[in-house]
């Protein structure tokens, strides 16, 4: 058994509250942990350091304890358990040979758990040369744990409490305070500062903590026949330090300070052990620091609302504090200029649990008016504990909303004629997704298009979408899309369209006064390219976020190309595969999830449905308090056709008359979707029921159609929720191959007014697999403060990833966030070449047949005796390749 | 006044006083003790706690520092070095100590690495656990050691 059990794995510092050499460092090894069980050894030592950091003293001279988790592994899992109180006999191969039921002086005592002790130190040594103390947990759920120079202890619940009690020896040079008959009791003074024999009240050692009121002796015990105690007339008052009888195992003339304290029976270290605690700790504590890293605070550029309500922005006052103790930063003149407190005007701080450095933070808010406007002001920050004082400038400006130009790249090869996978042509499809994108941009936005098949071509320049519906740009935008411009015919040259949407975009801003905020470009492809230039060589020279669908199969896209370009330009490729029947408008979806992405909004619905000629829909979803508008949208083929209202969180009906004057929302109809947008609170009136909190979209057929609307008796929908907001999810997919077996890393941050989270966040993937079957993956919380998940595309095709958020705000309320990634597996698909396209099998097999001479007029004539014309069907054949490798 | 300080939070501490610690292992065996090891480490030695105690007044164990002239100049309070005795913690939440005749067992110290220092003396009443008790005699020198030399050695 022992060292040959297992093996060290390494050591992480899993409390680093400064250097080694100026910090008390406890060692935490762990043994009976297999390596499968090594996550339940991590959790088991974050157990065991709650326990610690939550009992006091240590809780406050925690800043000046590091602690180094050891990793070994054993060949057993738990510990060696000989039965001897019963019980069935165990046996368990471990590194360090942990072990119950330890035999002390001939006896085997139960509880006793003990560890190979030389075995431990050494390693110990190795691991975490400036060591203090050192803790072994053992891998077993039954009560017990030893002292000596290890403390050792087992993963009961209660366990911990042997550990710090055994701590309180090794570590504080604290006697146990608990009776007993006498052996074992030091003839004199005890030399432990906990313990004494001297209940006068001149000379006891911890008589600073003596009250007059408390009697000397304070407590007799009363089963102690032998003592020379003399009862108190009184009995002290409840927590009155003194001396009670029976301490260092006698109960007869030696004393205690409390009735309890942890050296006795595990309750709070008594004021005398929480003495030496802290005096024993006191040169490990760092030197306490209070830097202010904002002398000023600068609302800068915060966008005027939507329909006149202000953006409410926060932005913290921050100091970076090393500290032991609580520091209570208050406010204590300001903040001046109409700026507010949104979090109250104090904060209270103390050290980081496992970090040598914490932040104070206090908010503060600055909500938009008019652009052009500005506003300044000061505040003043005292900390109390040390009075020190700082005064810091507050700025801030209103402007106008971001406006952004958007070129949409659009392929319009031969292949856009084939059917999307649901009877319908891909053309089509891209019609009607375009159409919505355009219908739904926000008005001073900018749009242009441009075309391609084995060339490109500027469609049309940059210019405002104007009013919504019917502005110049929008109306001219969806004239080319509707007509004949982009109808199908010839090849595919990414790259040409690429270049020509980046010239437009460079135009455009040229010409702009003042220049768009964002550029982006957002490229539809459903091909290969295979006219130059190729991808790789215009990438760099793109300044525009840049987005691509690729629409169809990834075994038709020229998928890494499209990854590398969007991946490099702070947008992403979304790959929709074959559409069916059941999701015929996941092209449109995408168009919205991009057009959220450059507007800046945030997904925080997108459900979908089919409303029954008598069926009402009621769809929830979330906004909160960091939201200050919200586009809710409905895509369907006949959106005409559905009456869609919004109930507030208060009960509230906002409907396609309500605004604008009565409420700040507008509705808009469009060809392909209608939609509410909305700022937030939609009726000033009734400001709290209309803002945050649970929102339903109700829908329901319309009665009474419009003229032109044909009745159907079923109406298919998607509703898509973008909330503007402070509260912003991002969520981006990297894949390095595209093979099968590929891994693909999931990444997502929530920031909480430019801050990371403060509220409690769980982040999970909806995965949808090539052929249908579904899986769900958690995204865990890593030190940088994002979310991460790795999947691995085990079969060809694409993998759809809906990666979502849930959570509550710092003022505690509920948000959803959502977003949309795509994955893509395909044999060979590290070897992606535009320039020799994957074949199929049959005409690679005719090239080989004519290269090598197979075909012989023997055989040619063979085939004619059988009735088969050989020259004319391999003609016919290689017609047919050579179309493939030609067409896009 | 009391030896329990309550320390000053906002103190710097003075590493200046204990920059470098010794570590010092020792094996108690058949009623006498070994130093067995000794290492010298970059980090802050934990402070002495409590008034000096003294011999054949004070009851328990303690490691002397003593300089050339043999004055004390730092001590610290040991446990137990005795491996006669271990503590049986209970779920109940009793604990008790049972005392035994076991023959060996190994204690760590953490002293200064002062320049001055020339010996260590273990301090205590006895390294026979059974003859511990109210009723024996007070505390005497049990064994002492020259302060070692080099960064780190052993004898075994």
């Amino acid at each position: 058994m022992s060292a040959s059990d297992g093996y060290v794995v390494g050591t992480t510092k899993v409390v680093d509250h400064g250097p080694d050499s100026a910090r008390w460092n406890l060692v935490i090894l762990g043994d009976g942990y297999r390596a499968s069980e090594l996550p339940q050894y991590h959790a088991d030592v974050q157990n065991f350091l709650v326990t610690l950091r939550t009992t006091p003293p240590l809780d406050e001279a925690f800043c000046g304890i590091n602690v180094h988790r050891v990793d070994v592994v054993s060949t057993d899992s738990g510990a060696d358990d000989p039965g001897c109180a019963g019980g069935t006999p165990t046996t368990a191969n471990t590194y360090f040979d942990a072990t119950f039921c330890t035999d002390f002086a001939g006896t085997p005592l139960d509880r006793l758990l003990t560890v190979n002790t030389a075995l431990a130190l050494s390693v110990a040594s190795a691991q975490v040369p400036l060591r203090h103390q050192v803790l072994c947990i053992v891998n077993s759920s039954k009560y017990g744990g030893s002292g000596g120079t290890i403390a050792t202890c087992s993963t009961n619940a209660l366990a911990s409490q042997i550990a710090i009690h055994e701590i309180g020896h090794s570590a504080f040079g604290l006697a146990d305070e608990y009776g007993g008959n006498g052996v074992g009791t030091p003839a004199g003074e005890p030399s432990q500062p906990n313990v004494t024999r001297d209940t006068n009240r001149a000379t006891n050692k911890w008589r600073t903590l003596i009250a007059d009121t408390t009697p000397m002796p304070s407590q007799c015990d009363p089963g102690c026949t032998a003592s020379t105690c003399i009862p108190p007339a009184t009995l002290p008052a409840a927590g009155a330090v003194g001396t009670y009888e029976g301490a260092i195992y006698s109960d007869c003339n030696t004393y205690r300070p409390l009735p309890s304290c942890y050296m006795r029976d595990y309750a709070p270290f008594c004021p005398v052990c929480a003495g030496v605690i802290r005096q024993t700790l006191q040169p490990f504590l760092p030197a306490e620091s209070i830097n202010l890293i904002t002398p000023s605070i600068d609302f800068r550029d915060v966008p005027a609302g939507m329909g006149g309500v202000g953006i409410t922005t926060h932005r913290a006052i921050v100091w970076e504090v090393v500290v032991c103790r609580s520091l209570t930063f208050e406010i204590i003149a300001g903040p001046t200029g109409g700026f507010d407190t949104p979090d109250g005007t104090s904060i209270t701080v103390t050290s980081d649990p496992i970090l040598p450095v914490t932040q104070a933070r206090i908010w503060l808010a600055y909500t938009s008016t008019n652009p052009g406007d500005s506003a300044s002001g000061d505040v003043t920050v005292r900390c109390a504990e040390t009075d020190q004082t700082w005064t810091i400038n507050i700025l801030a400006n209103t402007i106008a909303r971001p406006r952004a130009a958007v070129a949409l790249v659009l392929d319009r090869s031969g292949s856009m004629d084939d059917d999307a996978g649901d009877a319908v042509t891909k053309v089509q499809k891209l019609r009607e997704a375009a159409n919505a994108f355009i219908s739904i941009m926000q008005p001073g936005d900018g749009i242009g298009l441009v075309r391609f098949n084995e060339a490109a071509q500027r469609l049309m320049e940059i210019q405002d979408v104007g009013a919504a519906p019917g502005g110049a740009g929008r109306t001219t935008a969806i004239g080319h899309i509707s007509g004949s411009d982009i109808d199908p015919a010839g090849a595919t040259s990414i790259g040409d369209g690429v270049v020509k949407g980046k010239q437009m975009l460079d135009d455009a801003q040229a010409a702009a006064a003042p220049p768009y905020d964002v550029t982006a470009m957002v490229v539809l492809t459903d091909g290969m390219w295979n006219r130059p230039p190729p991808l790789a060589d215009i990438s760099g020279s793109i300044t525009a976020n840049t987005y691509a669908v690729g629409f169809g199969l990834p075994s038709n896209i020229s998928v890494p190309a499209l990854t590398t370009l969007c991946q490099g330009h702070n947008g992403y490729l979304l790959i929709t595969g074959a559409l069916s029947t059941d999701q015929p408008m996941r092209l449109g979806k995408y168009f919205l999830q991009i057009l959220a992405g450059v507007s800046n909004a945030q997904i925080a619905a997108d459900p979908r449905g089919v409303l029954g000629r008598n069926s009402e829909h009621r769809i929830p979803f979330w906004t909160c308090e960091a939201d200050y508008g919200m586009d809710l949208i409905v895509l369907s083929p006949a959106p005409q056709a559905i009456d869609c209202q919004l109930e507030a969180p208060d009960g509230s009906l906002i409907t396609p008359t309500s605004g604008p004057g009565g409420a700040n929302s507008e509705f808009v109809m469009s060809q392909y979707a209608s939609y509410y947008r909305c700022a937030l609170p939609v009726l000033p009136a009734q400001a709290a029921g209309t803002h945050a909190g649970l929102w339903h979209a109700v829908l329901k057929p319309l009665r009474a159609l419009p003229e032109g609307v044909a009745p159907r008796a079923v109406l298919p929908y998607e509703v898509v929720a973008h909330v503007y907001s402070s509260l912003t999810f991002s969520a981006y997919a990297t894949q390095t191959s595209f093979e099968i077996g590929a891994i693909i890393r999931l990444t997502a941050s929530l920031r909480e007014y430019e801050a990371p989270l403060r509220g409690h966040a769980d982040v999970w993937a909806e995965i949808m697999r090539p052929g249908g079957v579904t899986d769900v993956i958690a995204l865990s919380l890593d030190s940088g403060g994002q979310f991460v998940a790795a999947y691995q595309l085990q079969i060809p095709g694409v993998f759809s990833f809906r990666v979502r958020a849930r959570g509550e705000t710092m003022r505690g309320l509920l948000f959803e966030r959502e977003r949309t990634l795509t994955g893509v597996a395909t044999p060979g698909g590290d070897n992606w070449d535009p320039n020799h396209p994957k074949g199929s099998d049959l005409c690679d097999l005719l090239h080989c047949l004519r290269e090598r001479g197979v075909i012989s007029d023997e055989l040619t004539q063979r085939f004619k005796e059988m009735g088969v014309d050989l020259p004319t069907l391999l003609k016919c054949l290689g017609e047919r390749c050579r179309s493939r490798a030609g067409d896009g | 006044m009391s030896n329990i300080d309550q320390p000053d939070q906002a103190k710097r501490p003075d590493v200046r006083q204990s920059p470098k610690t010794l570590r010092l292992t020792f094996r108690v065996a058949d009623g006498t003790v070994q130093l067995i090891s000794h290492e010298r480490l970059q980090m802050i030695c934990p402070p002495s706690i409590g008034e000096l105690p003294q011999a054949r007044k004070h009851g328990g164990f303690w490691m002397e520092l003593r300089d050339k002239s043999d004055h004390v100049i730092f001590h610290r309070l040991i446990h137990s070095p005795l491996a006669g005795s271990v503590e049986v913690h209970s779920p109940d939440g009793r604990i008790r100590r049972e005392f035994g005749d076991v023959k060996e067992s190994i204690f760590e110290v953490l002293l200064p690495d002062k320049p001055d220092a020339a010996s260590v003396t273990l301090m205590g009443e006895s390294l026979d656990v059974t003859k511990v008790s109210a009723l024996q005699a007070g505390s005497a020198e049990l064994a002492r050691f020259d302060i070692p030399r080099g960064e780190r050695g052993s004898t075994q």
